[in-house]
């Protein structure tokens, strides 16, 4: 990844962008995508549609989920620490001590850290953490925290990005902030080919609470096929997948079972290894939405998916990079429409 | 428009999902002095309509009609009647109260849900919750004869027997089905403030089938097709020994952050308080995950509505009685519109933006 790339990747994975509040990392996305027609959904996904010369030219959407993990400020309590509920579903142990950022109403960032304080740490080994032990102190008494915080204000755990070595990164919400990083570079790769299709290249917010935006990103876009970028994790894979293992594709996934036609053209044309998961991603509402669309997803292994400390390779980035840019091109209106033709006849 | 009396025909009237006739019947009549259509979508929830073809932000009122209750499962041999629960209950609430079913021409048949005498009970069934399938409903029939004469059959409708109270406190009202009738008054109210305030188009959408999942929202919303929606329900106030949180009667109009299938919309949150600031409107807030209500559906309908729930906070919810304070019933009611009156399209385009609309 070279370095203006990389320096962009860094500001997508470090930004705030909790379920509901993605405006940072949407307008790092907008700017880069100002070129072409920016197109969005009310929930706050965003889109930049690469036009076609013909005319009716279908639409494929590559995209990934814009938002990320977060809990929310529950109550202020009497001693100034303040109490939450998580958006998503968080397993209490990855939180407990971490550093987190409080955000305010005014989008003012605010430094707090997880604490459980029934518990002498230093004295008790203690082995397991219930959610509703957990609160968040700020250093501020009551007082002090009410002028400061409203309940409702967001909260992200901290994980600022970091190099574990050349191509090795660790941060937070890496599955999903490098995908768009991949997205804006294939966008970059391709914005000045003459393709017969149009291309929608975005990102889509309220999608880990439960591909609420990913329905009204479908709707909004309305596309012929889709292809789905994300971070698959490798830990407890099977068949296993690891780190530097190129482009990874999803075979099999509980929520979604890929469009054969879309899946065969894809492996024909890019080196991929077989990925089967059980998460979900964005194609598993893009799929069924409205009339049903040809979905696939693709991407590359990650470990600790959903905690601040992720773990990706650069490398699997360039490659995806690279091979996505070279599967658009081998990609035509007749092709895509070809694949909706199947899905026409399943129906 | 009197509050109080609007509460009482709502929330006396039976009706459990998919059997709202009568709500919708009320909602029907005070929707058409104040409307100029009054129509249903395909499964039964009613809209009221004004300026239907006017410029500016398209506005969705939604209050669910429904109420929890049950229906005839099975009549035994004996006259006994098992029941299957519609919307989430807890038997711990229901066993010795008293019901009404209700036929299909709207008679009522007084009943009770039957409980075992505690002489002689173990200690081991003492202890536990009552199973939902081992309850059963008395009518006094003798025979499964005699209750299918009374008009009475599979599938007929029982609501908890509840009728209007004032407590020591005036403002405060006990009766059953506040969940969401409360809510239906609000919006009745607000349509009516409204009346003579917003030229664009405004919706007022009693809608159906909320309990068992959000599905008027749904049909209503597809109809509609709004700009913004406001739905109204009731929210659990934590002001009890039972339950704590940080809402309680007669804090205001409930805020409703997050709930089990929304997250409010960050940008509408931030106009909401202003508005209520602005405006005097008592408020507070609930971050709530124990739940659902319509926005659920709503919010992710096309290519998406800005959304959120005002909540009218509620004292034991989904059982035979509820406590709610009519205060919170106008405060919601003012603050859905002062928020509706001033909304501009230049407003709504900024708010799209979620924080950056207060910079």
């Amino acid at each position: 990844m070279n370095n203006m790339n990389k320096q962009r990747a860094v500001m997508l994975c470090d930004a705030m962008g909790i379920s509901g509040e993605e405006n940072d990392v949407r307008n790092i996305i907008a700017d880069s995508l100002k070129d072409i027609e920016i197109v969005h959904d009310r929930l706050g996904s965003i889109f930049g549609i690469k036009k076609s010369k013909k005319m009716n030219a279908p639409i494929l959407m590559i995209a990934t989920n814009m938002d990320e993990v977060g809990m929310m400020v529950a109550d202020i309590l009497s001693d100034g620490r303040l109490s939450f509920v998580t958006l998503e579903e968080i397993s209490p142990a990855s939180l407990l001590h971490q550093r987190v950022q409080i955000w305010t109403r005014n989008h003012q960032c605010f430094y707090g850290v997880v604490s459980c304080i029934d518990t002498k740490f230093m004295e008790e080994a203690k082995s397991t953490v219930k959610l509703s032990e957990l609160s968040i102190e700020t250093g501020m008494t009551m007082e002090e925290a009410k002028a400061v915080f409203q309940i409702g204000d967001l909260i992200l755990v901290d994980g600022d990005f970091m190099m574990l070595n050349e191509h090795v990164v660790s941060g937070k919400a890496l599955y999903n902030r490098l995908m768009i990083e991949a997205i804006l570079e294939i966008y970059e790769n391709l914005k000045n080919d003459d393709l017969d299709y149009q291309i929608a290249f975005g990102s889509i917010a309220q999608s880990v609470i439960g591909w609420r935006g990913t329905k009204t990103a479908t709707y909004t876009i309305r596309p012929d096929a889709a292809l789905v970028l994300t971070g698959f994790e490798a830990n407890h894979s099977d068949p296993s997948v690891t780190l530097g293992d190129g482009v990874l594709c999803e075979y099999y996934d509980k929520q979604m079972l890929p469009s054969r036609m879309l899946l065969k053209d894809f492996v024909n044309q890019v080196k991929t290894i077989p990925y089967f998961g059980y998460l979900g991603n964005d194609g598993s509402f893009i799929h069924k939405t409205i009339n049903g669309t040809p979905s696939l997803a693709a991407g590359i292994a990650m470990k600790n998916i959903g905690t601040n400390a992720a773990i990706a390779d650069l490398n699997d980035v360039d490659v995806l990079v690279q091979e996505c840019t070279a599967y658009c091109r081998t990609l035509n209106a007749e092709k895509i429409r070809a694949f909706q033709f199947e899905a026409e006849h399943e129906h | 428009m009197s509050t109080e009396a609007l509460l009482k025909e709502l929330a006396e009237a039976s009706g459990i999902s998919s059997h709202e006739q009568l709500p919708a019947g009320i909602m029907t009549s005070y929707l058409q002095p104040l409307s100029d259509r009054v129509y249903q979508d395909g499964l039964g929830s009613v809209i009221g309509v004004r300026n239907e073809n006017a410029e500016g932000i398209k506005v969705q009122f939604a209050a669910h009609m429904d109420e929890v209750g049950f229906c005839i499962k099975s009549i035994d041999e004996n006259g006994y009647l098992r029941l299957q629960p519609i919307g989430s209950m807890w038997t711990h609430v229901l066993l010795g109260q008293r019901v009404d079913v209700v036929t299909d021409d709207q008679r009522i048949i007084p009943g009770v849900i039957g409980s075992p005498a505690s002489h002689g009970l173990s200690k081991e069934v003492r202890e536990r919750t009552m199973d939902m399938n081992d309850l059963y409903l008395d009518i006094g029939a003798s025979s499964k004869e005699q209750v299918l004469q009374t008009g009475v059959l599979p599938g007929t409708m029982v609501v908890p027997h509840g009728s209007f109270t004032h407590l020591i406190d005036r403002n405060l009202i006990m009766c059953k089905a506040f969940d969401d009738r409360a809510g239906c008054a609000a919006e009745l109210l607000a349509f009516e403030k409204l009346q003579n305030r917003y030229h664009s188009p405004l919706y007022c959408a009693g809608t159906i089938q909320e309990e068992p999942g959000l599905r008027g929202a749904r049909t209503a919303t597809d109809v509609i097709h709004a700009d913004l929606s406001l739905a109204v329900d009731t929210t659990v106030a934590g002001d009890t020994p039972a339950d704590h949180n940080t809402c309680r009667l007669g804090g205001g109009v409930v805020l409703s952050m997050i709930d089990s299938n929304t997250i409010a919309h960050r940008g509408l949150i931030r106009y909401a308080e202003k508005t209520a600031r602005d405006n005097h409107i008592p408020f507070q807030y609930a971050v709530f995950k124990g739940g659902g209500t319509d926005s659920g559906n709503i919010h992710k309908s096309f290519e998406g509505i800005m959304a959120m729930t005002l909540s009218i906070p509620i004292r034991y919810m989904h059982t035979m009685q509820s406590i709610i304070n009519i205060k919170d019933v106008e405060a919601c009611a003012d603050l859905m519109t002062e928020m509706t009156c001033s909304m501009t399209q230049d407003r709504y385009q900024k708010l799209l933006n979620g924080w950056e609309a207060f910079e």
